[in-house]
């Protein structure tokens, strides 16, 4: 695996167009179908009966009335559109931007790197039910260390998830926390694969860190950047359990994301119908998304 | 790059000023798994004084826990048992699917090789969480809920394509003249495919075998879905459990916590090598 | 349809697994096998509850001859599986969770997912609390009438609990019968408590408070306090026919003055900022470790726990009093929520499944069950509540009298009792699932709307799922 990187792509392109090429002499085209599809099938059988089955179940929910006039009278609905749409942004964005700062800090020094595997990839590693439980109760009023370091710094306590954007706040800043690193992998990773030259080029016209970014750097980097914030969007926009074991709506069922929405009205409320609704509204953002992606990804 | 090292007081500066910034990162890193152990050490009477270390850390909690000795782990060998088998099982069916998958895009050129390789893709892209009602409900239909087949069938579905790009990407490498020379011979695909592929990505099967394990070891709304018996739970779905209950054993569920992040964090640090740069290909491939 | 798809799966998938499967430990499915009787009930807070009941199920295999499938479930998971299995039509013959009353019978009975019980709740009439009865009479819309469709079997009420020791330490009067019922003095006896306490040791007592009130969406705990404050403001929501009367102007009154009255207790600093977040252990959690002088809590789970932890505790330490007297005067009036039995209609054996409900409650086996719980629900049943435990209690095992057991006795017997309004509508079901109230003190203790502000969305909400409720 890690041969295929550092080989490049250039010669992984080469050498699969002409093990196709030859390959192609050895039977005819309806057998090699035949058999392409057959080593597929298994993959086939799920994708149809697990990701396209679930989707049309939920697209023909989009289009029935009731569903639109349930949700859209819900005042609980309406926040947590909003609710989805300032986490989705805010974390994502404010990740990624981290993650590019810090994968350049990062990158000058070997020393750096190892830190980074050694230690800043742990919350990356771990499951995500540690990380958040343990944050849940730092952040408890009465019990949360964090109250302790906070009255120890002389600010007075505060009530972290007792207000609508504090807990989101804290849902932000675990996200960060959790999925920084893995990120600033990803910009590393990038960052290496900017050929030495160009930095070299710009040297000799005497340009400094913030130039050496912006003329090298930043264009070097935009198209990873951009498909990292889609792909990361993508992502976020289904998260769950995050936002159910942080705060679980609270308070006043008024941080809700999409996803725990769903989860209340379809299994603390018996209504699957108002549930899937739930994503059938945001499906069509979601596959315009998606499909950006993969255009820009092939 | 040279006139920077001219500049001395600028450069000690430098070396400050990411000092500084690395010593925040660790603190920031590490603080919630460093409380998470203190937690887990500290004895039911002091939990509710919050303090920066533990003043008496006992193993109460770990006692408990081994002994199954209090109702929010009365079945814990029994979910960990459960979570190891159903992680075991994706583990097997990502393999079989992956490895199959990505011989047909890697090593047979056929029609549907662009349609197959863009519903990996969209499979990966899709959040979960938008699939998991109709998926329980298709469970519900065919009477599987409450069993492991229906996580281990969810699990397999999601993990599938990362690990079939993975796997795809470093079949690329391997030299065509194996398959051609074993096709004169009047091998067949699946002569190929058994005696010849997978032989040579035995290594990165390894490797995404093991993202697969863990993949499922760490899911948390699909299992809460599909498993419904105390006696069917995985760890996960045990340590939600605690938020709803009428006491709060802090202590105990860190210490569970503990213990249920251990196995993740060792595959990390075994295969870090290996993680890093297959995610990077894996995740962002093609840019 | 269905059935043969289910049938081709396992014998598919049996060909392959069924080793596997057996040497693993997975449920072989072994369901639709002639007499057996598949029941799920709601694990006991107390191995005693579910020992009992298994010992019942295997009575029940040998009086009649017959094999009982018995799997015990918490709660939250029970009603999951519950919703999911009638939804697949995968049901069992029978099905005790405590969220049925709420959640499951009027809305399934509703859409004519149940088995009638007329019969069955007919010949237990002479023995049963008329009061208790009514929440089972429920309305199904498909056969366009109301009947019986569940066996409610046992009850919960509030009840409030307070650490003695607490008030001893600062000179104030711990016994029960000298807390202050009048409404004012009532709330304002807590707060006083808190201020003593924070005062008299600021180190121990700094983030100690006074009233442990639960005002989450998360809690049902929250919809007791509510129900029980707008009774105590003489608010009324459904008529007796379940439509809406809350936005009448006397009872939208009440609702405005209930949800400012909560909202004042909140910002005035003596309830834990976190209760706007509590689940319905956490104010448990809370009292147990005494960061909360006194805390309303519908069942008696708390001196439960401490019967078993600290007998010290629940003798002497800690005691259980009655919800103040109306503002305007009166003794209290209380909410009950009583606890039901299903019978699906799709099951397959459900002339068997009650059987089994008429077995397990006749009157002495019933009391060995309920008594497993230590006092935390009330029989539905005369004879049974007639057992000398509960007008006794825990008395004599481990001190000479119980505060606990015996005050709830009362409250049930003497006091004027009310069940929850579900069985009216299953709209009002998912008023309460939405836990409406909750999201008004959310919404006057976090967004800082005014009180009538805040009512009036929940009324409108109220008004909105009655409309849209199809």
């Amino acid at each position: 695996m890690a041969n295929a990187v550092a080989r490049g792509r250039g010669f992984n392109g080469r050498l699969l167009g002409r093990s196709l090429s030859t390959a192609a002499g050895a039977l005819n085209p309806t057998a090699r179908n035949l058999y392409g599809y057959l080593f597929s099938l298994p993959l086939i059988v799920l994708f149809l009966a697990f990701v396209v089955y679930p989707l049309y179940f939920e697209a023909t929910q989009a289009f029935d009335r009731y569903t639109y006039e349930v949700l859209f009278s819900d005042p609980i609905y309406v926040q947590t559109v909003v609710n989805t749409i300032v986490y989705v942004g805010i974390a994502v964005n404010t990740k990624l931007f981290l993650a590019l700062l810090l994968s350049g800090v990062l990158q000058a020094d070997t020393r750096g790197v190892r830190f980074l595997s050694a230690i800043f990839l742990l919350p990356w590693a771990i499951p995500v039910l540690p990380g958040i439980l343990s944050i849940r109760w730092m952040l408890s009023s009465q019990w949360g260390i964090m109250n302790l370091i906070m009255e120890d710094l002389g600010f007075g306590s505060v009530h972290w998830l007792a207000s609508r954007w504090m807990a989101i706040g804290a849902l932000i800043v675990f996200h960060i926390w959790k999925y920084l690193p893995f990120w600033t992998v990803i910009f590393l990773a990038g960052r290496r694969g900017i050929p030495r030259e160009l930095y070299e080029a710009t040297a000799i016209d005497g340009a400094g860190g913030l130039q050496n970014f912006r003329y090298v750097t930043f264009p070097m980097l935009k198209g990873l950047y951009l498909i990292c914030t889609l792909l990361s969007m993508v992502f976020t926009l289904g998260d769950f359990t995050n936002v159910w074991l942080l705060t679980g709506g609270a308070p006043g069922d008024s941080t809700h994301v999409l996803a725990t929405l769903a989860y209340r009205y379809t299994f603390l409320m018996g209504k699957i119908d108002w549930g899937v609704g739930v994503f059938a509204t945001a499906l069509p953002v979601t596959l315009l998304f998606i499909f950006i992606l993969i255009k820009k990804i092939k | 790059m040279k006139t920077a090292t001219a500049d001395r007081p600028r450069r000690l500066l430098i070396e400050v000023v990411r000092g500084v910034l690395l010593a925040l990162i660790t603190v920031w890193t590490l603080f919630p798994i460093y409380y998470m152990l203190v937690l887990s050490f500290t004895p039911t009477a002091e939990l509710f004084r919050p303090e920066y270390w533990v003043k008496n850390p006992t193993l109460e909690s770990y006692r408990f826990i081994a002994l199954q000795g209090s109702v929010f782990v009365k079945f814990f060998w029994r979910w960990m048992a459960n979570s190891v088998l159903v992680a075991a099982l994706t583990m097997l069916a990502v393999l079989v699917v992956a490895s199959l998958g990505s011989f047909a895009l890697g090593r047979i050129r056929f029609g549907g090789a662009r349609f197959i390789s863009g519903m990996t893709l969209f499979t990966y892209i899709i959040p979960a969480s938008f699939l998991s009602i109709p998926f329980f409900k298709i469970m519900g239909d065919y009477d599987l809920l409450d069993t492991y087949w229906a996580l281990i069938l969810a699990m397999t579905t999601f993990a599938s394509p990362y690990a079939l790009w993975v796997l795809w990407d470093y079949a690329k490498t391997i030299p065509p003249e194996i398959d051609e020379s074993a096709a004169i011979d009047g091998a067949g695909y699946f002569t190929i495919f058994w005696r010849i592929y997978l032989p040579l990505v035995l290594p990165t099967l390894i490797a995404i075998g093991t993202y697969a394990f863990f993949f499922a070891w760490n899911e948390y709304l699909y299992a809460v879905l599909f498993l419904q018996s105390e006696q069917m739970f995985t760890l996960p779905i045990s340590m939600g459990t605690f938020l709803t209950g009428d006491e709060a054993p802090w202590n105990l569920l860190m210490a569970v916590s503990t213990i249920y992040a251990i196995p993740p964090v060792i595959f990390y640090y075994v295969f870090r090598r290996y993680l890093t740069h297959g995610l990077v290909s894996g995740a962002v491939q093609g840019t | 349809m269905a059935h043969t798809r289910r049938d081709f799966l396992k014998t598919t998938a049996a060909a392959g697994a069924g080793a596997l499967s057996g040497t693993l430990g997975f449920p072989m499915v072994s369901r639709a096998q002639a007499r057996t009787v598949v029941i799920w009930w709601n694990r006991g807070y107390y191995k005693e509850e579910d020992e009992a009941m298994i010992k019942i199920a295997q009575e029940f295999e040998k009086a009649k001859n017959v094999k009982v499938d018995i799997s015990f479930t918490i709660q939250e998971d029970l009603l999951k599986k519950i919703i999911a299995a009638i939804q697949a039509r995968r049901v069992p013959d029978c099905a005790f969770c405590f969220y049925n009353d709420w959640e499951v019978m009027p809305n399934y009975a509703w859409q004519d997912k149940l088995a009638e019980t007329t019969d069955v709740i007919n010949e237990l009439k002479p023995r049963y609390n008329e009061k208790f009865l009514q929440v089972a009479y429920v309305y199904n819309n498909v056969a366009k009438k109301r009947a019986y469709y569940g066996v409610p079997i046992e009850a919960q009420i509030m009840h409030i609990h307070y650490w003695r020791d607490l008030l001893k330490e600062v000179g104030m009067a711990d016994e029960p019968e000298k807390i202050p019922l009048k409404w004012n003095d009532y709330w304002d006896y807590w707060k006083k408590a808190q201020d003593a306490l924070r005062k008299k040791d600021p180190a121990k007592y700094g983030k100690l408070y006074g009233i442990g009130m639960t005002e989450s969406t998360r809690g049902s705990d929250t919809i007791y306090n509510f129900e029980m404050a707008l009774l105590s403001f003489g608010g009324q929501l459904l008529d007796p026919d379940g439509k809406v009367i809350a936005d009448q102007p006397k009872n939208r009154e009440a609702i405005v003055k209930a949800i400012a009255w909560f909202a004042e207790l909140y910002n005035s600093g003596y309830v834990p900022p976190d209760a706007i977040n509590w689940s319905d252990g956490d104010n448990n959690a809370n009292f147990h470790s005494k960061s909360i002088v006194m805390t309303p809590n519908p069942s008696l789970s708390i001196p439960a726990a401490q019967f078993f932890q600290s007998p010290d505790n629940y003798f002497n330490k800690m005691a259980t009093v009655e919800w103040p007297d109306n503002p305007g005067g009166g003794k209290a009036s209380y909410m009950v929520a009583v606890k039901t039995i299903l019978l699906p209609k799709d099951g397959k054996n459900t002339d068997l499944a009650k059987e089994f409900v008429r077995f397990v409650l006749e009157p002495n086996r019933f009391a060995e069950y309920i008594k497993g719980a230590n006092g935390r629900w009330f029989p539905a049943f005369t004879d049974v509540a007639k057992d000398p435990f509960f007008a006794k209690g825990q008395a004599g095992k481990g001190g000479p009298v119980d505060y606990h057991i015996p005050l709830a006795t009362k409250l049930y017997l003497e006091r004027n009792v009310k069940v929850f309004d579900h069985w009216k509508s299953p709209a009002n079901s998912q008023v309460y699932a939405e836990n409406i109230w909750g999201k008004a003190m959310a919404r006057t203790n976090v967004d800082k709307w005014p009180a009538d502000k805040a009512a009036d969305e929940a009324i409108n909400r109220m008004k909105t799922i009655f409309t849209q409720w199809r």
